[in-house]
């Protein structure tokens, strides 16, 4: 991951009203989630999620009902990185939303609609390694570039309650879905996948996919189905 | 010194002091945690010590800015707003809290002997303390708080004591002008900033009082001086009954109380009851007053306000941190009555009108912070029919403390004390000045459990305090 490097240019001072700002984050979701052309000789990846062996924190701020599934060719250059944006909000000492897919190159703003100071603080979750991209008042925004794959954990050094997720993606097939309360089951569906060759990934907050990646063949017009079963870690493993 | 003559100033400082201690401990309030549904470290820099957020959210009745927007659980309403327009034909409508507003402290306490001059050199309390707080608001206007503690004292081997205080207090919000800066608390005052604002006991952090506030006149030795009562003037810093006129502006704050004076506990002595009201005194017509100012330089204003929307982005934020210097004045004047009862049974009944005035500094740099604090006052007759002399008293204390991690601190204070006794009171050691040194620190094991290691040393009056001198504390505290 990079920093971005013009934090001060990229910083708007504008004050947002609330509303503005969730229905930017909103707005921003939707663009980054389908964020792919329509594609007449491309196929769509779509199945099921479920709960295996596990529970899930079905309400509250940092519920668990968040799953990302993602496609990464194999065998094939990887996709340009996105030019898209999309945005997340510290509002009422919550991050909003709490995952935030995006792919790879897109730029998130990240806004304070609190009248709280708000820091942002990324750890890797897969190195370790940590971004404190800086603490800002009401209504600035600071601009930020994700230019590898990966998850952020994101946090406020002055709110240590307070986290989310941002999981960038390595192309732009991915999709954000979320677990249904009772059943703790999902739909989703990855439309306009160009044919060829991917490894189907799914990113939960907390728990792992069943049997790790999925290896698809994505043929032109056709629909796949691949269900997905995702469970506490030591259990996903011994699925391998 | 007369071995008894020394048990007894003994007794007479520890006991005073842990009763400061007890009288002023509670400062975490979980209760605030669950209902913003927010870390401990959002208002605290290491409970109890509050940071900026916190010491504004407590100067501010318990509130928070745009307040509503945080709140996660919401109060309940005792009728419907519009009530307001129809006073005085409907009750006036007031809110409770949404959830249960209290809050549990305890704390564990293991004391090491290190000279070996008390008849245990190891002793446990565990327990050391167990507080039930609570508090909250009553709507926007009217902020409430309260605590029941429960404490046992050993005193190194000696002579176990265990009691209970009790506190509290009301107050309403923005009587009169701007927000907050007129607010009317009734109760146990003193609470929040009877003393300096700078050196605040419930704001340690550290595992006892500050010596240079808890420190009283001390009594004779009754056998030595022929007498079968002395109460003497028994004011220490620390919260008494009464009214306080409080206010909060961007960069100042100010309190000043009425209090009642004539602290009820015989001096050297646990409370006569096993329950007692923190400030409880005998009512006559003296009450004694007194007046806090603070004046803040840089950082987060007091009541927030100088936070301007396009505050520019900084770097290296951390919750304790806060670049800002803040200096305090404190007073007060009051007058005791005292009374001295010979061995053939005579009276002698007066008065010892007597003040105190202090000033300190705070400065916090990044992960640094350092304090300074001095107190000067003077007794007129505090000896009544023993001596004539008037005594005067100074106390000062520094204290540096710098976090090593955000879950570990280092600190270190130096304390002092002088008082100029008589030296013609039979049964009184004129010299009890106290110096003392204090070096520790501070482990936050989560944001609601911390121990401390502290040892604390007395290179003049150890005798004095023999239940603190060459002593290493571990203490460890939960709050939920």
């Amino acid at each position: 991951m990079r920093p971005c490097s013009c934090c001060s240019a990229c910083r708007s001072d504008r004050p947002r009203s609330p509303q503005i700002a969730a229905l930017a984050v909103v707005v921003a979701a939707i663009v980054a989630g389908s964020a792919v052309a329509a594609c007449p000789d491309c196929g769509t990846v779509a199945g099921s999620i479920a709960v295996e062996m596990a529970t899930i924190r079905p309400d509250g701020p940092k519920h668990d009902r968040d799953v990302v599934v993602m496609l990464e060719p194999v065998g094939s250059a990887a996709p340009p990185a996105s030019g898209t944006r999309a945005s997340m909000d510290q509002t009422g000492l919550v991050f909003t939303p709490h995952v935030l897919a995006v792919q790879r190159g897109t730029t998130v703003t990240f806004l304070n609609s609190d009248k709280e100071q708000h820091n942002v603080y990324f750890l890797d979750d897969r190195t370790g390694a940590t971004l404190d991209i800086g603490t800002w008042g009401p209504g600035v925004s600071v601009d930020h570039t994700f230019d590898e794959p990966g998850v952020m954990i994101t946090l406020c050094k002055l709110h240590l309650e307070m986290a989310a997720y941002v999981v960038v993606c390595p192309s732009p097939w991915f999709t954000a879905v979320q677990l249904d309360t009772g059943s703790s089951r999902a739909r989703y569906e990855i439309p306009n996948v160009p044919a060829g060759t991917y490894e189907l990934a799914v990113w939960h907050k907390k728990l792992k996919q069943k049997g790790g990646k999925v290896r698809v063949e994505v043929a032109p017009g056709a629909r796949i189905e691949v269900d997905i079963g995702i469970t506490k870690a030591q259990l996903a493993k011994s699925a391998d | 010194m007369n071995p008894k003559h020394r048990n007894v100033l003994f007794r007479v400082t520890v006991v005073v002091g842990m009763l400061v201690l007890a009288a002023s401990q509670a400062a975490a309030v979980p209760t605030f945690a669950r209902r913003y549904a927010t870390s401990c470290a959002t208002c605290h820099m290491a409970y109890p010590r509050l940071n900026s957020v916190g010491e504004s959210f407590r100067m501010m009745g318990y509130q928070f800015p745009d307040d509503e927007r945080y709140r996660k659980v919401q109060p309940v309403e005792l009728g419907d707003e519009a009530y307001e327009r129809l006073w005085p034909k409907a009750l006036w409508p007031s809110h409770i809290p949404g959830s249960s507003p209290l809050s549990f402290i305890a704390r564990f306490m293991a004391e090491v002997d290190t000279d070996g001059t008390r008849p245990a050199n190891t002793t446990f309390l565990l327990p050391e303390e167990i507080e039930l707080v609570w508090a909250g608001n009553l709507g926007d206007d009217i902020s409430f708080y309260g605590d029941i503690i429960g404490l046992q004292k050993d005193f190194g081997g000696k002579d176990p004591e265990a009691w209970v205080t009790l506190k509290a207090w009301l107050q309403f919000q923005s009587l009169l002008g701007p927000d907050n800066a007129f607010n009317l608390r009734v109760g146990t005052i003193g609470t929040q900033t009877m003393g300096l604002l700078t050196a605040r006991d419930a704001n340690i952090y550290s595992t006892h009082f500050y010596t240079y506030s808890a420190w009283f006149l001390p009594s004779p030795n009754l056998q030595q001086a022929e007498l079968s009562e002395f109460r003497g003037n028994n004011f220490s810093i620390s919260p008494q009954q009464g009214i306080e006129l409080n206010g909060v502006g961007r960069r100042w704050f100010y309190a000043a109380g009425i209090a009642n004076g004539n602290v009820n506990e015989p001096a050297g002595n646990v409370p006569e009851g096993d329950v007692s009201f923190v400030g409880a005194g005998r009512n006559s017509d003296n009450k004694d007053l007194y007046v806090h100012l603070a004046y803040k330089l840089g950082g987060m204003a007091y009541d927030r306000s100088a936070e301007p929307p396009s505050e520019s982005l900084s770097t290296g934020a951390q919750f304790w941190r806060d670049d800002a210097l803040e200096l305090a004045l404190f007073g007060y004047t009051g007058t005791a009555d005292l009374r001295i009862v010979d061995l053939d049974g005579n009276v002698w009944e007066g008065e010892d009108g007597f003040w105190r005035l202090g000033v300190g500094l705070q400065h916090r740099i990044k992960d640094v912070h350092w304090s300074l604090a001095y107190m000067a006052g003077s007794d007129e007759d505090p000896y009544g029919n023993l001596s004539d002399q008037v005594v005067d008293n100074r106390a000062w204390h520094a204290e540096l403390l710098g976090f090593a991690y955000p879950w570990m601190l280092l600190y270190g204070r130096y304390e002092s004390l002088e008082m100029d006794l008589p030296d013609d009171v039979p049964g009184l050691n004129p010299d009890q000045d106290i110096d003392k040194v204090v070096a520790g620190t501070k482990m936050m094991i989560r944001p609601n459990i911390f121990c401390n290691v502290e040892y604390s040393f007395y290179p003049e009056g150890a005798e004095l305090e023999e239940g603190l001198d060459e002593t290493v504390f571990l203490l460890l505290s939960v709050s939920f």
